[in-house]
């Protein structure tokens, strides 16, 4: 073989995470010839000899370290750092990238990196995110993983014609063990066969539909086992167990079924087309704080034209010193943000946060931050109900359905980093619509001065520059709108 | 420097620690129990059992401080615990000092309990070496190692302490140097080093 080894750059968030992969993949190649050596002492180098291809690989830890951090990496970057990403730069070109992790996947953990698949997704980026699927809690009890993820995943892949997918390592018996579960090799062996038809000047994807729909197998096979956890009901659940789907959402994924297959997973219907039983569990919810505008929503829910999916919001309440200072601080940022007209007022005071039985302050709300409306027409007639500042200025006979996420975090700007960025990125897909049935997607924070959106300098805050992408409207304390769309305040 | 405008790189903490982390994997006697950041099990300290299978040994809290290498000794019963720092002035900071001994006196004593753990045995009674790793640049000064030390000493009480430089050369290849606390002893890792 005569022709020239193509390279891969593998871009990493550290050195050990980049030969890591890199060996991991190497094993998968049980009949290569490796030569193994480090530029400079210390950038890992690997001339790989494969019966048809010849390959170079070389590591690039953290991506901090670098002067010519290629641009296009850059671009993902803003997004979220991946743990591994791969590049070409003969054509400039990110050839795929994956986010790892060994955190226990319990509450908000598994849902803190979705904005990697978020940015991946839109960059049309294959991507894959390792998760345990088992975790020691502190506790000592095993946790499984959150599904958010996984359905989030769906969700990119069909959006976008692109792999987007979870894989699942570890077992019940061996929590956190990469070696045990598929996922690893599932991802290794991936990984290989892409970088040979790199090798080989294929398409990426070229003969690995098969792969694909193994992948996309155990994924949903894992959603189906894990979904009722964390939401009572998911349309055309009949999917999960579907012979075909594993193989529909991989033609998709490899773009074999030429962009003519579309997938109703997460098209969420309206009120009336909910299953009855379901259906008749909805009713108006109670309250740990009042909030006037969710109480509209709530008893929306009573009224056929809301419904929420699961009631399993925890309310973990604050010390008083802090929530002081927080809403001094949000004072702080009212009273230095752009004056919008009419006036938005500043309201936050200690005294409306419930005392706790421990003597500390509730922040929650409502017990939901999900609730998905029939109409955005409601939503808006809703807000201007509550903020009359905002009369007028709203589009009220806007029919399509519409999704509304809550933050009730105090903590200025805390709504733009984790969990609520990783949080917003994955329901925002998976609750917010699909190409064929679109949503509204409205942010709402009760106890955030507006002060804390700084929209021109987005791009420099990965949880603005997500926030502003995937919500059309954000509502901030006292009913301060910004339209994305718009790109104004309202 | 004569590198590739394509490879420049900086002398972050992050390549400091690799290449020391090299070096350690380049011994024959000497294994890493811990590091941070790894591919994963990024709060695990491993050991290993007889047959050198892999096995947990402690595992860092959330809030509790967490050293940058941890490696073994077996052949010499030792275990070294290191702090690392992109530069040596940085290591120097009364904060810093306060931190990193901290780390090491309480993993030692969290250690020296584990005697039970199979992955562990014998080695809760090893010597402990307190490590100090630093980078230092082509155009870099040499570190005043006099002072250094000495600032670490007085918190450090018995425990020996070891400083290792990644410094680089003017190619642009790194080297990692050695100095022990007071010099002289056989070398732990490599070339004794010369500021």
């Amino acid at each position: 073989m005569t022709a020239a080894a193509r390279k891969i750059e593998l871009w990493c968030d550290s050195f050990r995470e980049g030969t890591w992969a890199a060996e991991g993949i190497i094993r998968h190649w049980p009949e290569a010839v490796v030569k193994r050596g480090y530029r400079f002492g210390f950038i890992p180098h690997y001339r790989i000899e494969l019966s048809s291809t010849r390959l170079e690989l070389e590591v690039f830890g953290g991506y901090g370290n670098w002067t010519d951090l290629p641009k296009k990496i850059r671009e993902l970057l803003d997004w979220g750092k991946p743990d591994l990403v791969a590049y070409d730069r003969s054509t400039d070109t990110v050839l795929f990238a994956v986010e790892e992790t060994a955190a226990v996947p319990t509450g908000n953990q598994a849902l803190q990196r979705c904005e990697r698949m978020h940015g991946a997704g839109i960059m049309k980026v294959p991507f894959w995110y390792l998760l345990t699927q088992f975790g020691t809690h502190v506790n000592g009890g095993t946790r499984q993983a959150s599904p958010w993820p996984a359905l989030m995943a769906v969700a990119l892949t069909t959006t976008f014609r692109t792999p987007n997918l979870v894989l699942l390592y570890s077992s019940e018996l061996s929590p956190e063990d990469y070696a045990a579960g598929e996922g690893t090799a599932q991802l290794f062996r991936m990984l290989a066969k892409m970088m040979v038809n790199f090798g080989t000047r294929k398409n990426l994807l070229d003969g690995l539909d098969e792969e694909l729909k193994n992948q996309f197998a155990s994924m949903l096979r894992f959603v189906g086992a894990t979904y009722s956890k964390v939401t009572d009901f998911l349309p055309h659940a009949e999917l999960l167990a579907d012979g075909t789907t594993a193989a529909r959402l991989a033609r998709i994924a490899s773009g074999s079924d030429r962009g003519k297959t579309s997938f109703p997973l997460l098209e969420w219907p309206l009120f009336k087309d909910l299953p009855a039983a379901f259906r008749e569990k909805q009713a108006p919810g109670t309250f740990i704080k009042a909030e006037p505008f969710l109480a509209k929503l709530e008893t929306a829910r009573g009224t056929g034209n809301t419904y929420t999916l699961s009631k399993k919001t925890g309310a973990r309440p604050q010390p008083e010193e802090d929530l002081r200072s927080w809403i001094g601080q949000q004072r702080r940022l009212h009273d230095g943000a752009e004056r919008l007209s009419p006036l938005v007022e500043f309201k936050l005071k200690l005294s409306d946060f419930p005392v706790s039985p421990s003597g500390l302050r509730y922040v929650a709300t409502a017990k939901n931050v999900l609730y998905l409306v029939d109409s955005a027409g409601l939503v808006f007639a809703a807000l201007e109900s509550v903020f009359p500042r905002l009369s007028g200025r709203l589009p009220l006979g806007n029919s399509s359905p519409a999704m509304v996420y809550v933050s009730n975090s105090v903590t200025p700007g805390r709504i733009f980093g984790d969990p609520y960025t990783g949080q917003f990125a994955a329901f925002s897909w998976i609750f917010g619509g699909t190409n064929t049935a679109p949503r509204v997607r409205v942010a709402y924070f009760p106890h955030q001065s507006h002060g804390v959106l700084n929209p021109s300098r987005s791009s420099q805050n990965k949880g603005q520059l997500i926030f502003l992408s995937r919500a059309d409207y954000l509502v901030f304390h006292s009913g301060a709108v910004y339209s994305a769309k718009e790109k104004r305040w309202l | 420097m004569a590198v590739k405008p394509a490879l420049v790189y900086k002398m972050k903490e992050e390549v400091v620690r690799w290449r020391f982390e090299l070096q350690l994997l380049s011994s024959r006697d000497w294994w890493i129990a811990f590091t941070s950041p790894t591919a994963g099990t990024w709060k695990r300290l491993m050991g290993r059992d007889a047959r050198g299978a892999e096995g947990e040994v402690y595992r860092f809290p959330r809030d509790e401080g967490r050293p940058d290498v941890v490696a073994v000794n077996d052949a010499r019963r030792t275990l070294l615990i290191v702090e690392a720092k992109d530069t040596a002035p940085k290591l120097a900071v009364p904060d810093q000092v306060r931190k990193s001994c901290e780390v090491v006196t309480n993993l030692a004593r969290s250690l020296s309990t584990r005697g039970a753990n199979t992955y562990w045995g014998s080695r809760a009674n090893y010597e402990v070496l307190a490590g100090l790793l630093w980078g230092r640049s082509c155009t870099a000064e040499a570190t005043d190692l006099v002072s250094l030390f000495a600032l670490y000493r007085r918190l450090l009480g018995a425990v020996r302490l070891i400083g290792f430089e990644t410094r680089q050369q003017e190619d642009g290849n790194l080297v990692v140097h050695e100095f022990p606390d007071g010099g002289g002893g056989p070398a732990l890792l490599i070339q004794r080093g010369s500021s």
